[in-house]
């Protein structure tokens, strides 16, 4: 069964070019523009694996929607990608075992696509 | 016949008897005056030295009354006198003798002695008075007095202790003064040797270095000496003494004075010891201060400018102060004369003045000094290049952080484009791959040959500019990535880290990273250490001072590359410099001008050529090791001399932030 990722980001070039590339790796990449989008998609039945979160989104914030979407979906692993220089995992989110952090800018998403991959191995 | 014969009256056989020729002959030649009278007070006879004593000749006088030889009162109260002593047998000078005065011819007074005998010569009662000249035992005894009063005055006025010392230096006179310099009666010193009086310090240095000196035979003078008063406390004073001999050469005695110098001892110590103060306030204080006359020429010279100037006081006094300082002299030229014009001080701020290829700057204020009829003037200079420095490193700082401050605020705005970039460059190159079986896929549906695709793009240079984008990405996340840098406060990570270690793993990160192997070509480069032993550990933040050790390494290898020595060479030295380690990084490459040196840390100023540098990675280095290490990172070079960047970290971790 393919892994199946989603993509939150609202910067479609970047969300456009990291479900390129993971879709090349053989993963099936759904992407959403914003948090809200996110909750829609997995509320309406669509099932991911891992989730590759933006943290600076308009409405939701990166951290409220791993909060959500981890309520709605507890299997679900997450991976942080940010363009701040100085966040750090929020306290209560490390409770929900490794979410890995990818500071942008990524010249390389190899590591990415490995972390996917190991992480959702743990899942199943 | 003479006129002063004894008696006209009397016969010629008893004048010429022989008792009476010897009689005569005694009475003329007597060196007295004879003078003879009845009992009436009537002359009868006067001898040859009673005619000179009273100026008259013997027939002037024979006859007359004797008062005419007596002044007042004398010659008022002889009649009565002789009537008493006639009629009551009281005797007052006769038989007895006594001062008197007499009167001569010509009128003047003088003093006698006169003795008068009683004569009974059978029929009447006659006198003789016999009398001698006391005009010159009077007016020796006048002139001692005198002289006796000068002395005593003098001595007394001058408040001098005179005194007298027999040759064994035992008192045998002291006048009254001693009681005042040393609080004892004159009677109290005298028999007592003068060393008894000496303080006990003195005694003891007289013991030691005049053993002999009681028999010292010579005069002194002001000799300084030290006695007890009475009271216990010290006298100083000042000595000078004579040896008095006797007609055969012998010492008989010593005379001298000693005159109280205590005060003005005291005085002129006091004196000293102000000098000696002030001249030590003076030296103490750090800043150079020198005083000179008018002309310039110095009088006063203090420790601050003798160390700077390496001449000692004892050879810059007397000097031209523009000789002594010529590179101040050019600006100071006409300060001298203008404060001393305008009777206030005139500065200078921050007068900047070169000395050995480095900028020093000092402030210099010249004060007038007017007081007591002298013109001259005091220049202080202060050095003040290290203030000047921290200013500037401040205003670096502030620059620094304010580039950190926005960088904070633009990275994510930047890094997310960047990140758009660099991750659609890594997409485009894999999807233009030959190899890539998804690619293979969807070309074989669209019935083209991928492989001349490839070949296509390789001969138009596309690979190339997609390679060329992302290193131009890449470039733009790393000065962002820098300038983060200023903006980073925390020091959680900071722990105690071996120098030497530190280095050593970036010597080898540089010469085994491929990167770095490719452009700095360290083979080609000696790495020299000199290495302080057992330097202590600084409390740091490794990461972050490896970055900057890693940073110098690389500049140092890049200046290398662009010439200089033929043996490149790069020397780490560490050496302990009180509470810092200090960290020496030198290159014996082209070296910099005092423009670029002075620059370096600036943010975005590079020598590199555009690509090579961010121009932050010198300035990241200051930010590390300043902002976030409370050290402190200078750098010493000229063109053709290298450069050496020196690194000071604090051992311990600093109070500040």
């Amino acid at each position: 069964m393919m892994t199946r990722v989603l993509v939150v980001d609202d910067e479609p070039l970047i969300a456009c070019s990291v479900r390129a590339f993971l879709e090349d790796e053989g993963m099936d990449v759904e992407c959403a523009g914003s948090a809200e989008e996110a909750l829609h998609l997995v509320q309406v039945g669509e099932a991911f694996d891992v989730c590759i979160m933006d943290m600076r989104l308009p409405g939701i914030d990166g951290n409220a929607a791993i909060r959500a979407l981890h309520v709605v979906c507890p299997k679900l692993r997450f991976i942080i990608q940010t363009g701040s220089s100085n966040y750090s995992v929020a306290e209560d989110l490390r409770a929900m075992g490794d979410i890995p952090l990818f500071r942008k800018p990524m010249a390389d998403m190899t590591p990415l696509a490995s972390k996917i991959r190991r992480l959702a191995s743990q899942t199943l | 016949m003479r006129a002063h014969k004894v008696n006209e009256a009397l016969p010629a056989e008893e004048v010429n008897k022989p008792d009476y020729r010897l009689f005569q002959a005694i009475v003329d030649n007597a060196v007295d005056g004879i003078i003879g009278m009845d009992d009436r007070g009537c002359v009868i006879l006067m001898n040859p030295a009673a005619e000179r004593l009273f100026g008259y000749r013997a027939e002037e006088i024979i006859g007359r009354n004797i008062t005419m030889l007596m002044p007042e009162p004398y010659r008022s109260e002889h009649d009565q006198y002789l009537r008493k002593y006639l009629s009551t047998g009281k005797k007052n000078i006769i038989g007895i003798g006594r001062e008197v005065t007499g009167l001569r011819k010509d009128g003047v007074i003088f003093p006698m002695h006169l003795a008068v005998a009683e004569i009974w010569d059978g029929k009447r009662r006659l006198f003789a008075g016999f009398m001698h000249d006391l005009t010159e035992r009077k007016r020796v005894e006048a002139a001692l007095r005198e002289s006796e009063e000068r002395f005593r005055q003098v001595a007394s006025m001058t408040g001098e202790w005179i005194w007298e010392q027999d040759p064994s230096g035992v008192y045998i006179y002291a006048s009254s003064a001693v009681k005042d310099i040393l609080g004892y009666e004159p009677e109290a010193i005298l028999g007592r040797n003068y060393q008894e009086l000496y303080t006990r310090e003195q005694r003891e240095s007289v013991v030691d270095e005049l053993p002999e000196s009681p028999y010292i035979q010579d005069r002194f003078f002001r000799l300084l000496n030290r006695y007890r008063h009475k009271d216990g406390h010290e006298v100083i004073t000042e000595s000078t003494g004579e040896p008095i001999y006797d007609a055969e050469g012998r010492l008989i005695k010593w005379r001298g004075v000693d005159r109280d110098i205590t005060t003005q001892r005291h005085q002129a110590e006091e004196l000293l010891w102000m000098r000696a103060y002030l001249k030590n306030i003076i030296d103490s204080m750090p800043s150079i201060l020198v005083g000179v006359d008018k002309s310039g020429q110095v009088i006063e010279w203090n420790l601050g400018a003798e160390r700077a100037t390496g001449v000692p006081a004892a050879k810059a006094v007397g000097r031209e102060f523009a000789e002594l300082f010529p590179e101040l002299e050019s600006q100071l030229a006409h300060h001298v004369q203008e404060a001393i014009r305008r009777r206030a001080p005139v500065s200078t701020e921050r007068l900047a003045t070169e000395k050995e290829g480095e900028t020093h700057y000092a402030d210099v204020m010249v004060y007038p000094l007017l007081a007591n009829g002298f013109s001259g003037a005091v220049i202080r200079v202060d050095d003040i290049t290290s203030r000047v420095r921290i200013e500037q490193m401040m205003v670096q700082t502030e620059k620094m952080m304010s580039v950190g401050g926005l960088a904070a605020g633009m990275a994510h705005e930047i890094n997310n484009p960047l990140s758009g970039v660099l991750q659609s460059c890594q997409n485009i190159q894999r999807r233009l791959s030959p190899d890539f079986p998804a690619n293979r896929q969807t070309a074989e549906t669209l019935g083209l040959d991928l492989d001349q695709v490839r070949h296509y793009l390789e001969s138009r240079g596309i690979l190339d500019f997609i390679e060329g984008i992302q290193e131009a990405a890449i470039r733009a996340a790393r000065i962002v990535a820098d300038m983060l840098a200023f903006s980073r406060r925390s020091t959680a990570e900071f722990a105690p880290h071996q120098v030497e270690e530190m280095l050593e793993a970036v010597v080898r990160l540089a010469t085994s990273d491929y990167d770095l192997k490719k452009k700095y070509d360290f083979k080609q480069i000696e790495i020299v250490r000199d290495y302080e032993p057992a330097l202590n550990p600084v409390y740091c933040d490794h990461t972050e001072i490896e970055q900057v050790f890693l940073n110098l390494i690389k500049n140092a290898a890049q200046s290398l590359a662009e010439g200089g020595a033929s043996s490149r060479r790069i020397t780490l030295r560490t050496r302990r410099e009180g509470n810092y380690a200090r960290v020496e990084i030198e290159d014996n490459g082209p070296g910099m001008d005092e423009k670029i040196r002075r620059r370096v840390f600036e943010p975005f100023f590079t020598t590199k050529p555009p690509g090579i540098g961010t121009g932050l990675g010198l300035s990241v280095s200051y930010f590390i090791v300043t902002e976030q290490h409370k050290g402190s990172i200078t750098v010493a070079s000229a063109p053709g001399k290298g450069a050496c960047f020196v690194v000071k970290l604090p051992f311990e971790r600093s109070v500040k932030t």
